[in-house]
C-alpha cells in the first residue's frame, strides 16, 4: 500500500501502533503522580512489548509475557501497593522528585544508545534485513531448553525455589490479624 | 533460513528498545517510592529482552537463544519481583512508608 | 506462528475497544444525567459501603499471589516441555531425559510449596 509516495507495508503500521502503545504508556507509567495508575499503564506496556515479539515471530514468547508479565508481576505490584500505600492521592512533585535533571541524564544516554543503533556497520553486517521467517516456536523453544540449556533451566528451578522461600520468610505475617 | 521482508530492520526495534530503557533510567531516577523503581527496572529488563530476541530473529543465522534468554531474564524477573516487594511491604511495616531516600532501619 | 497469523488477534482487540468505544459513548450521549449522593456512591451489592476502598490490605494476601507468581512461571516452562515431549518419543532417551529433567524441575519447586506449607502462610486465618 503506498501513502503519499511511501510504499508502506501493514507490518510497518502494526509497528508503529505498538511501539506507539509501548512507549507512550512506559512514559505515562514514569510521570504518573498515583504509583495505582502508573502499575496499569505498566502492564498496557508489557502487552505492547508482547505485541512487539509477535512481530518479530516470536510468539511464544509473547505468551509468556502476557501470562508471566501481565498476568503475575503486574498483580504481584498492584497488591504490593495495596499492601504498602495508605494514601494513594500524592501530587507529582511528592511523587516525581529532580524531573529536569533525570530528563537530561536519560535524554543523553538515549543519544549515546541511537548513535550506536544507527551508525554500528556491525548490526547491518551481522543482521537481515526481516526477522527470520521459520516457525521458531513452542517446540523449538523446548529443545532448546531441554539440550543446549538444560542446566540453566534446572537453576531457574532453584532460583524460583529461594525466591519462593525467601519471600515466604520476609513477608510471613508475625502475629495473625495485625497488618 | 530465510527472512521475511516485512520492511521493518532491526534497527527500529534496537530503538524502541534504547528508549524504553531510557524512559526506565528516567523512572529510577525520578522516583522517590520503592515500588515505583522496582517497576522502572522492570521497563528496563524489558528494554534488554527486546534488544535479546530482536539480534535473536534478526541474525542471518538466526537463532532460538535469543528467546531462551528472554524466558530466563523474565524469570529472574520474576524472582525479583517477588523478594523485592516483600523486603519493600516489610521495609513498609516497620516504618510506615517506603520512600527510598528515607529508609533508615536497614541501617545497622 | 508467524506474524501475520496474528490478523486475527489484531482485528479482535480493534473490534473489541471499538465496541466498549462505542457502547460507552452512546449510553453517554442517550442516559439521563441528575447525579445525587446516594446514587453516586460506590455499589457494594447493596451494603453502605465503609470508608474509602483504597485502604491497605492485610499482607497475607500476599503469600497467594507469591506462590501463584512462582508457579505461574513453572507452567511457562511446562508448557513447551509438554508441546514437545511427543517429539522426544522418536528417540527413547531423549524422552526419558526430558521426562527426568522436568521431574527434577517440578520436585525442586514443590520442595517450596511444601515449605510454605508446613510454615502455615497457605492457612486462611
Amino acid at each position: 500500500m503506498a501513502i503519499l509516495g511511501f510504499e508502506i507495508t501493514g507490518y510497518q503500521i502494526a509497528f508503529v501502533v505498538l511501539a506507539g502503545i509501548t512507549l507512550g504508556s512506559a512514559a505515562l507509567v514514569v510521570l504518573m503522580p498515583n504509583i495505582m495508575r502508573a502499575a496499569l499503564f505498566l502492564g498496557l506496556t508489557l502487552l505492547g512489548v508482547a505485541g512487539l515479539y509477535v512481530l518479530m515471530n516470536a510468539a511464544f514468547l509473547a505468551a509468556v509475557q502476557v501470562m508471566i508479565y501481565v498476568g503475575a508481576v503486574t498483580t504481584m505490584i498492584i497488591l504490593a501497593i495495596f499492601l504498602s500505600h495508605r494514601l494513594m492521592q500524592v501530587g507529582f512533585a511528592q511523587a516525581i522528585h529532580n524531573p529536569v535533571f533525570a530528563f537530561a541524564a536519560a535524554g543523553v544516554m538515549f543519544i549515546f544508545l541511537f548513535i550506536t543503533v544507527a551508525n554500528s556497520l556491525w548490526v547491518r553486517d551481522i543482521c537481515a534485513p526481516g526477522p527470520a521467517n521459520t516457525d521458531v516456536g513452542v517446540h523449538a523453544v523446548a529443545n532448546a531448553l531441554l539440550q543446549p540449556y538444560v542446566f540453566p533451566f534446572e537453576l531457574a528451578s532453584v532460583v524460583l525455589l529461594v525466591a519462593l522461600v525467601g519471600a515466604v520468610v520476609i513477608a510471613k505475617e508475625d502475629r495473625p490479624g495485625e497488618p | 533460513m530465510n527472512h521475511s521482508a516485512y520492511g521493518i530492520p532491526i534497527s527500529w526495534f534496537l530503538t524502541v528498545g534504547a528508549l524504553l530503557f531510557c524512559i526506565g533510567l528516567f523512572g529510577m531516577m525520578v522516583r522517590r517510592s520503592a515500588i515505583g523503581m522496582l517497576i522502572s527496572i522492570e521497563l528496563m529488563l524489558n528494554a534488554a529482552n527486546l534488544n535479546l530476541v530482536a539480534f535473536g530473529s534478526y541474525l542471518r543465522q538466526p537463532t532460538i537463544a535469543g528467546q531462551v534468554f528472554a524466558i530466563f531474564v523474565i524469570t529472574l524477573a520474576a524472582a525479583e519481583a517477588a523478594i523485592g516487594l516483600a523486603i519493600i511491604i516489610n521495609i513498609y511495616r516497620l516504618e510506615l512508608h517506603i520512600e527510598a531516600d528515607k529508609i533508615t532501619s536497614m541501617k545497622l | 506462528m508467524l506474524a501475520k497469523d496474528f490478523l486475527a488477534v489484531g482485528v479482535f482487540i480493534i473490534v473489541g475497544i471499538v465496541f466498549v468505544a462505542v457502547t460507552l459513548i452512546a449510553s453517554y450521549l442517550f442516559r439521563p444525567y441528575n447525579p445525587s449522593g446516594e446514587k453516586l456512591r460506590t455499589y457494594e451489592c447493596g451494603e453502605i459501603p465503609l470508608g474509602p476502598a483504597w485502604l491497605q490490605f492485610r499482607v497475607g494476601y500476599y503469600v497467594y499471589a507469591l506462590i501463584f507468581l512462582i508457579f505461574d512461571v513453572e507452567a511457562a516452562f511446562i508448557f513447551p516441555w509438554a508441546a514437545a515431549l511427543l517429539g522426544f518419543s522418536r528417540t527413547k532417551t531423549l524422552a526419558v531425559l526430558g521426562i527426568i529433567d522436568m521431574v527434577i524441575f517440578v520436585g525442586v519447586l514443590a520442595l517450596g510449596l511444601v515449605y510454605a506449607w508446613k510454615k502455615g502462610v497457605l492457612e486462611w486465618k
